[in-house]
């Protein structure tokens, strides 16, 4: 491993700092000024580039023995060390929740979890995909989080598929985007966009819980059966 | 055998980027640390920006095209070779002292930490909203259809939530993992991620161990390595750790450009720049500052070699990040479009919302679940080392970190969405940015503190004032 730059303990200008630590080292302390330059890649101390300032903070006296900032600084530096430790101990800490959601394979940030969402690529056929908000779905804003998550995951999951939840060129940046799209797609457009399923969420019952359902089309965008429900 | 294609991959990566290092430092000695935290890096970096390349040239990535860069790679090691002028492992490191040997508790706190994230990663689908709507659909567009001519989906504003103008550096990386694999399987897919996410501790040491001792170094690591927020986002397949770990390396080469005028620090400056600005749209900010620092700092030394650094530094990322900026100018824009927005006049009219903004983000700093005490850390490493201050490299830094945040600050005062919520989401992510410099400065100034680490020097310091004496 690398050693720290070792020019980063010299006095630039072969000042007393340089010489005192030279001393220190069992070295001859009649080290020149121009030496002490030279040792510093050949820079000349320049008043212009810090005004005297550096050399002034440098050599500052403190009135705490260096020695003490120094164990201050490691027992800083262990007392963060030693709180993320326990941090990371606790029940809920990161690491716990992430090895949770690896055993459990679980989402509990959700009500859907990405492999119940991603059945829908499954379910779905070989086509495009389109949904349709009913009951209270339409107008509910506590099912903007869930549509949002419906939308980004299947589209993912789909892909090249689509997953449809406006007519094309409406922009799309959330849940409540999706409602505001208020999409009813006739059989016409389902035809043409590829459509072989369509993804109904919503339920009648406002307290209840999400219900997807999905139905499979025929070519000419009719509905054929139910396939599945979740 | 998808699991062997992707470390195969890796590998090429690691190898791309090794020769990338060799013709950079020439026939140098590295440490062990340096080659195996910058190949992986640089050949990261290099790899998504040959994929996106390939790609605007009508080439999806596939393995016959990773393959043809094996070989390339290949030829170009044995030239190399034949030139003696590979870099090479220096064999001689620097003396364990006693003390030296603690290292590995905190070492081995990484390396566990550093295992329970790849385990946690690889054992399910990706899981972050942002990674499978952002990151993970573009890599799986990627793979399937090539950036020419520009793909229905890049245009397709029903697709605006998946933020069409961003850049593709994680999603190409990720391409080229499912290209090697020959499938899209997004749990093995993962492994890119952790191997970016994760290089961000060893590429934080070799900035702090510019300055400090090897167990302040890796004590400071393992900080950095343990933070909560990094056991969230690490290998969950976002961009912000690439990114952080992209800016690391800039702000580290750009602050020893400053310190000692090596070319080879102003090309690996340039470089991590323009990773950086190819993987998320802050790092293009980033990179921009860090240009303007070079420049500010060329202008403040008077020297015309640092002038010629700073014109350099722009032309170089320019050149390289230029395919990007050109191809995606004409993509849609997301409503937030925070580029147009902090150059348009709402940059004032709206900086009142910077008294909600500012004491927010200090809020977070003191998120412990978050954070533990890291900022309190690295406030009170400052102060203790405040004669650090006076090194230009340490204040050039701590100029990048004020810009970073007050860059930050500006783009949330401009945000469209509503700010309490936004902030609530995003304030640790784009804190998570800023760590590297906080940790840099944290060490840098720690160096300073105390005499005691002066004399801890004193072995390799006497040396070279032996060998003067000599000359």
């Amino acid at each position: 491993l690398d050693e720290p730059d070792s020019d980063y303990y010299v006095g630039d200008d072969g000042s007393e700092a340089t010489r005192q630590i030279g001393r220190e080292e069992g070295l001859k302390p009649s080290r020149t000024k121009a030496q002490a330059a030279s040792m510093n890649r050949g820079r000349q101390p320049s008043s212009r580039r810090n005004r005297g300032k550096r050399e002034k903070i440098l050599k500052k006296r403190t009135r705490m023995p260096a020695g003490g900032f120094r164990y201050l600084a490691w027992g800083i530096v262990l007392l963060v060390l030693a709180q993320l430790c326990w941090l990371q101990w606790q029940p809920e800490s990161e690491l716990r929740r992430g090895s949770a959601v690896t055993m459990k394979s679980t989402d509990g940030t959700t009500i859907l979890g990405p492999e119940q969402v991603d059945r829908i690529s499954v379910l779905a056929g070989s086509g495009n995909v389109a949904l349709k908000l009913v009951g209270h779905a339409k107008t509910n804003p506590a099912y903007e989080n869930i549509l949002e998550y419906i939308y980004y995951r299947s589209n993912y999951a789909l892909y090249p598929r689509r997953l449809y939840v406006a007519p094309v060129g409406r922009i799309i940046k959330d849940g409540r985007d999706i409602m505001g799209a208020q999409f009813d797609p006739t059989p016409q457009w389902l035809q043409a966009h590829g459509i072989s399923s369509v993804v109904t969420v919503g339920n009648d019952d406002p307290g209840g819980t999400v219900r997807l359902n999905i139905q499979q089309l025929d070519p000419a965008g009719m509905p054929i059966d139910r396939t599945g429900d979740d | 055998m998808a699991f062997l294609a992707c470390c195969l991959y890796l590998l090429l990566i690691t190898l791309v980027g090794y020769i990338l290092l060799s013709v950079i430092h020439s026939s140098d000695r590295l440490t062990i640390v340096e080659l195996s935290t910058l190949s992986p890096a640089i050949g990261a970096g290099s790899m998504g920006l040959l994929l996106f390349w390939a790609s605007l040239l009508g080439f999806t990535p596939s393995r016959m095209m990773l393959g043809g860069i094996g070989i390339s790679a290949l030829a170009g090691l044995l030239v190399l070779k034949r030139k003696n002028r590979l870099a090479r492992i220096r064999s001689v490191t620097a003396d364990w002292k006693g003390g030296d040997w603690w290292a590995f508790v905190p070492l081995v706190a990484i390396l566990a930490g550093f295992a329970m994230i790849a385990v946690n990663a690889l054992s399910s689908p990706l899981r972050e909203w942002d990674a499978y709507a952002i990151w993970g659909f573009k890599a799986k567009m990627l793979v399937h259809e090539a950036l020419y001519p520009i793909p229905g989906d890049f245009q397709d504003l029903t697709l605006s939530y998946s933020h069409l103008d961003y850049p593709l550096m994680v999603p190409f990386l990720t391409a080229g993992a499912y290209a090697a694999m020959g499938t899209v399987d997004d749990h093995l897919g993962k492994l890119v991620s952790v191997y970016l996410d994760l290089l961000l501790v060893p590429m934080v040491y070799l900035g702090l161990r510019w300055k400090l001792q090897r167990l302040p170094a890796v004590c400071l690591s393992a900080i950095l390595a343990l933070l909560p927020v990094i056991f969230r986002y690490a290998g969950v397949g976002c961009a912000d750790l690439p990114l952080a770990m992209f800016y690391a390396g800039s702000i580290f080469y750009v602050a020893r450009w400053i310190d000692q005028q090596k070319k080879q620090d102003l090309i690996l400056a340039i470089l991590f720049s323009a990773f950086a600005a190819f993987t998320k749209n802050e790092g293009l900010v980033v990179a921009l500052m860090n240009g303007l620092v070079i420049l500010g700092f060329g202008i403040w030394a008077g020297r015309e070699r640092r002038w010629v650094g700073a014109a350099a530094f722009f032309a170089g990322l320019l050149a390289i990040d230029a395919a990007w900026l050109i191809w995606s100018r004409n993509l849609p824009h997301s409503h937030e479009d925070y580029g147009s927005r902090l150059l348009s006049s709402q940059v004032v009219t709206r900086l009142p919302e910077l008294k909600q903004i500012v004491p927010a983000m200090l809020v977070q700093t003191m998120e412990f679940r978050d954070w533990g005490l890291f900022w309190i850390m690295a406030g009170a490493l400052a102060v203790l080392g405040l004669r650090a201050l006076a090194r230009p490299y340490v204040l050039a830094l701590w100029i990048l970190l004020g810009l970073h945040l007050v860059s930050y600050a500006l783009a949330y005062s401009v945000a469209p969405s509503e700010l309490p919520v936004l902030m609530l989401v995003t304030m640790n992510r784009l804190l998570l940015h800023a760590v590297p410099a906080a940790a840099l400065l944290a060490g840098w100034h720690w160096a300073e503190v105390g005499t005691d680490l002066r004399r801890s020097s004193g072995g390799a310091r006497a040396a070279r004032l032996q060998r003067a004496a000599g000359r």
